[in-house]
């Protein structure tokens, strides 16, 4: 299903962390790492959050993590976007992912700045744009989610 | 190590992508809240730890962030167990991590896998006497004795005091010859 991606412009999470740490970015390395790990939280539908958050900043994996940027892309495709939003929606207004969703966003944020280091400013800002409606505005996050594979279609 | 990114810039110059990942998706600390009137502790009545969440921080993630400005850092891991003054005290945090680890599985098995590799990077940089204790931090988890986790613990922590000593007087006579 994600055969159709073109991979080189597509992240993988440990050349971000690469970067930062040639460029002494400490502060956005530190964004983007705290920002790896999938939500503590086991609730029903997490899953949805695992990929389309987690799954999304993680990128191209190559130590066999289970949740990736491919699972992302597999839900992006085979579920209705109002599913997905409603999970979202569900999820992120819980008290309890306010801690995940801080670093979720700060790491979004992190993995912007290593897009625009690599001069992909349009991808820059479709992933500012998941930042800041990240749990607040989720059908904005998925359109920019959406955008975001198409202009990485090959 | 001073801080995590003495680890990550270790591990990243080696190309170890699994220890990375094992070790950084632990920085973070734990998500869940604890519920606040489940425990009734000494500990919380110094105003420096103000809620549970905190403590079972301080006492798991703080120890891999190493010194930090920004966050709770293993300075703070320092000050608390200074602080523990009574038996009482012991058992309360020894309370707190098996609360906290059961409450969330999730966070216990990637702090395992995170200490995990932090052993490895003392062992590959030839700080075995760190790595040995580390890995009885490791064993301890592993068997559920939070007894022995927090005595070695303590134990890391005077180790670690003591390197980073010698890490400065080294840097110290370096600057001095040159």
């Amino acid at each position: 299903m994600s055969s159709d991606l073109n991979y080189t412009r597509i992240h993988k999470w440990n050349d971000v962390i690469e970067h930062f740490v040639l460029h002494r970015y400490k502060q956005s390395l530190w964004d983007y790492v705290t920002s790896l790990r999938g939500a503590d939280i086991k609730v029903d539908n997490d899953n949805a959050v695992k990929a389309l958050v987690t799954g999304f900043i993680r990128g191209i994996d190559s130590v066999a993590i289970v949740v990736d940027i491919t699972t992302c892309y597999s839900y992006i495709c085979s579920y209705h976007k109002q599913h997905l939003k409603n999970a979202l929606d569900e999820l992120l207004s819980s008290d309890q992912f306010s801690h995940f969703k801080a670093h979720a966003r700060l790491g979004l944020n992190a993995l912007a700045s290593y897009y625009s280091d690599k001069n992909e400013k349009k991808l820059a800002s479709l992933i500012v744009k998941m930042s800041t409606s990240l749990g607040t505005y989720n059908s904005e996050y998925l359109n920019a989610l959406e955008e975001f594979f198409e202009e990485v279609k090959t | 190590m001073r801080d995590w990114m003495d680890v990550v810039k270790y591990f990243v110059e080696c190309g170890c992508d699994v220890e990375i990942y094992d070790f950084v998706t632990a920085l973070r600390g734990i998500d869940t809240e604890f519920p606040t009137p489940f425990f009734d502790v000494d500990v919380l009545k110094d105003p420096e730890y103000p809620d549970i969440r905190t403590i079972f921080k301080l006492l798991t993630t703080a120890v891999l962030r190493g010194t930090t400005m920004y966050a709770y850092g293993i300075q703070d891991t320092i000050r608390l167990l200074q602080s523990i003054d009574t038996e009482k005290k012991i058992k309360e945090l020894e309370d707190i991590l098996r609360f906290g680890f059961s409450l969330c599985p999730h966070f216990y098995k990637h702090f395992l896998h995170a200490l995990y590799a932090l052993e490895s990077y003392y062992r590959q940089i030839g700080e075995s006497p760190l790595a040995d204790i580390v890995s009885k931090m490791i064993l301890a988890l592993e068997n559920k004795n939070l007894e022995k986790y927090i005595d070695n613990l303590e134990y890391y922590l005077i180790e670690w005091r003591k390197w980073v000593q010698r890490q400065e007087n080294e840097q110290e006579e370096d600057e001095n010859e040159f």
